[in-house]
């Protein structure tokens, strides 16, 4: 889907299409814009600009902030959509899916046209003003290079390996999906500049200079299939966390020991609903200044936990025990080393599971923050839903 | 400029098989006519869900809201494109 959240917002306003529209995490001028519309994007205004500076560049652009249940509606629709052609399909992220046509469409033409009919649906199912780029191709990595690099809604097939250098030779590397900036310094540092470099690159070249990941890119680009579809259990995360930039930047404890609170509910709940235990935590800040180094912490556990407030006492732990060398701009923390729960019994009895349960089945029936825990009052405006691009849940 | 509202509004809408449509509502003495639905999403409300309505009049977006479970509607958010 093309700028899809400010899509979404233009759709359901349609005063503010056609106009510059900024999405963002938060208005506050420290707030950054996680999604800029098509028109937003011509005037300089991009993904991950300062809602000051988006301001600077575009003094009446539309700012709005981003409401998570409008996107997953969505999404969840598209997907809908997509699964009427065929069962087997990836959700790559909020924004993007992969379909395999084998055996749906005998031929590009006929692809081409479900791809249409797709389009339409979409169109007239969920929005007249949603726009989405698809890419047909043989393999998966070339499908996304298409649907990247072509217009706004817009469709193109990529055929045949006779095609390839013609494609390549019109982007960079950075254009393709898996290579950043450091990635093409290091092929620039082996003589590789271009896509078509790659692509003709001697095999032991890559493999020498960048290992396993080598081959694998090196087979991407000459057309050769080496990924598969993968299914909701296999995209599931391997860590859960939550971060919140402070909108009023601070050096108060009691303040971010509040936000760090919010933070590890939302982790614990969305542990607990995935029916996993944690066996590490981490937690970690960055300060205004730049200048400064974050302060991170990563630690394994000799138990797995599950609880809220298991998880949050060793993390408010590390705040407590850290001196904070500027206010703090971001805090974030997470749970990893995710493993299913057993029914298996503790020797030493370490946490109390129940009542974080007890509270996620009121929740789940009254809504959320229906019944919470004292540490929490109050903090409705802090740390609000908020989602990522490559969340799909 | 989008302004929080969330007031409580009292609604007129057709119902079309498995569909509802706000027609016209009534907030601080004043009626709107909707001219146009522009895109309806949910949000879960513990069990049950919550309807949102993105719709317009003439020179107005409108968010309304609608909860099955209360049969209550409420203006959530307005935006003046004037």
């Amino acid at each position: 889907m093309n700028s899809y959240f400010a899509t979404v917002e233009q759709q359901a306003n349609p005063f503010i299409r056609g106009k510059p529209v900024g999405v963002c995490a938060y208005l506050s001028n420290n707030g950054c814009i996680v999604a800029s519309s098509i028109e937003a994007k011509k005037v300089g205004i991009k993904t991950g600009c300062l809602v000051k500076k988006a301001k600077q560049l575009y003094p009446n652009i539309i700012l709005l902030e981003n409401d998570p249940n409008k996107y997953r509606t969505v999404t969840k629709k598209f997907f809908n959509i997509m699964t009427s052609y065929s069962e087997d399909f990836e959700p790559y992220s909020i924004d993007e899916a992969f379909l395999d046509l084998t055996g749906v469409a005998h031929d590009y033409d006929e692809a081409f046209k479900l791809a249409q009919e797709m389009n339409i649906r979409i169109k007239q199912e969920i929005g007249s003003y949603l726009k989405c780029s698809i890419g047909i191709s043989y393999t998966k990595f070339l499908a996304k290079f298409v649907s990247d690099v072509i217009g706004v809604d817009e469709i193109r097939s990529l055929k045949s390996k006779n095609e390839l250098s013609q494609w390549f030779e019109r982007y960079k590397l950075t254009d393709i999906w898996g290579i950043n900036i450091k990635l093409e310094e290091r092929l620039n540092a082996i003589g590789i500049y271009t896509i078509n470099e790659l692509k003709k690159s001697p095999i032991q070249n890559l493999i020498q200079a960048l290992g396993k990941p080598g081959y694998f890119l090196w087979a991407k680009v000459n057309g050769l299939e080496i990924d598969y579809l993968r299914d909701q259990d296999q995209l599931l995360s391997k860590s859960i966390g939550h971060s919140y930039c402070v909108p009023n930047w601070t050096r108060d404890k009691k303040y971010l020991e509040k936000v760090l609170y919010k933070l590890t509910h939302r982790v614990g709940k969305r542990l607990r609903s995935r029916d996993q235990l944690a066996q590490g935590i981490y937690i970690y800040w960055t300060y205004v200044d730049y200048s400064i180094q974050g302060y991170g912490k990563r630690f394994k556990l000799k138990t797995s936990v599950t609880s809220t407030e298991v998880i949050f006492n060793k993390a408010v732990k590390v705040l407590r025990d850290t001196e904070l060398k500027d206010k703090v701009r971001m805090l974030a923390v997470g749970v990893f080393n995710l493993v299913p729960r057993n029914n298996q019994l503790s020797l030493f009895i370490t946490e109390d599971p129940r009542i974080s349960r007890l509270v996620d089945n009121i929740n789940n029936v009254y809504g959320d923050y229906a019944i919470h825990l004292g540490r929490m009052w109050k903090t409705e405006d802090i740390a609000r839903d908020r989602i990522g691009f490559r969340k799909i849940d | 400029m989008y302004d929080k509202i969330n007031e409580s509004i009292e609604v007129v809408a057709s119902f079309k098989k498995s569909e509802i449509f706000p027609k016209f509502f009534s907030w601080r003495r004043k009626i709107y006519k909707v001219d146009k639905v522009h895109f309806i999403h949910t949000s879960q409300n513990g069990k049950g869900l919550l309807y949102h309505f993105s719709v317009t009049d003439k020179v107005n977006y409108f968010q309304l809201i609608f909860n099955p479970l209360t049969l209550t509607w409420t203006l959530s958010t307005m935006y003046n494109n004037g």
